[in-house]
């Protein structure tokens, strides 16, 4: 499932997927396969996403049924 | 052993103590934190896992048809192995491509009948093919065990007009795991179907 509340919080921060890879110690193209819902981060690489936008789990990666 | 044998054997040995001492030399040379070590993330280091799997199951697929190869050479009928090897290939390509882009079973058939079909031609077909070897094997040996004890021509005639031919046993066992491969495509398409319909917005 896509996750489209990550993209745009990394687009409100204006970071591409590749400065936010840089920021998290992870490749360009596993932010990109996080955001359309191709693979499922480990929790300690939620926990840094979130860290890098500024956001909560919940914000980030919750589904609303 | 001969010298062909003697330099195989020296260079998969050789080969084994390079891979060894690379491995240890990285581990004994590179930075001790491991969270230092950023080589691959997480996901890659999941895609590099499924390739080894892959590169795993190709050697075996490998190891299997290589097997049925010596048995009908042995017989003299590797050209018709050969043949039927293409005809396999050729069909296992058709199938696992429909199967991949829901081709392969019709609109309003469910596929759980079909799946479960295939597998049992699947099985089938194997326990057949390998039963039949085991079988011919055994034949062969009592053949080979008169002949040496000196048996009576008689005896020896009637042991060689039963005498094991590989070659549908080999085909079978070739046919059944063709079978197989599909039917794995067909439930590992069908288990990702079912989830995708579960998480459709």
């Amino acid at each position: 499932m896509k996750n489209l509340k990550l993209k745009a919080a990394r687009a409100g921060l204006d970071l591409s997927q590749q400065e936010l890879a840089d920021i998290v110690g992870v490749s360009r193209q596993t932010i990109g396969a996080i955001e359309k819902g191709d693979y499922n981060p480990t929790i300690n690489l939620c926990i840094a996403i979130c860290k890098a936008l500024g956001k909560t789990l919940d914000e980030l990666f919750w589904i609303d049924e | 052993m001969s010298g062909f044998e003697e330099g195989y054997f020296f260079v998969v040995v050789t080969m084994f103590i390079m891979v060894f001492l690379i491995s240890v030399s990285d581990r004994l040379f590179s930075k001790k934190d491991v969270s230092d070590r950023k080589d691959f993330d997480e996901r890659q280091e999941i895609v590099r896992s499924k390739g080894y799997r892959y590169a795993f199951y190709i050697l075996m697929c490998y190891t299997f048809f290589k097997m049925l190869w010596d048995i009908a050479r042995k017989a003299g009928e590797e050209h018709i192995i050969l043949g039927f090897g293409a005809v396999c290939l050729a069909f296992v390509a058709h199938a696992s491509y429909s199967v991949w882009n829901d081709g392969y079973f019709p609109l309003k058939k469910n596929p759980k009948g079909g799946i479960a079909m295939l597998f049992v031609l699947a099985a089938s077909e194997v326990i057949f093919g390998a039963a039949e070897l085991l079988n011919g094997y055994s034949m062969n040996r009592k053949i080979e065990e008169a002949v040496s004890g000196g048996a009576a021509a008689e005896e020896l005639s009637e042991l060689l007009d039963s005498r094991f031919q590989p070659l549908w046993p080999v085909c079978s066992l070739m046919f059944g795991f063709s079978v197989f491969v599909i039917a794995a495509a067909a439930l590992v398409r069908f288990i990702y179907n079912r989830k995708m319909e579960g998480t459709e917005e």
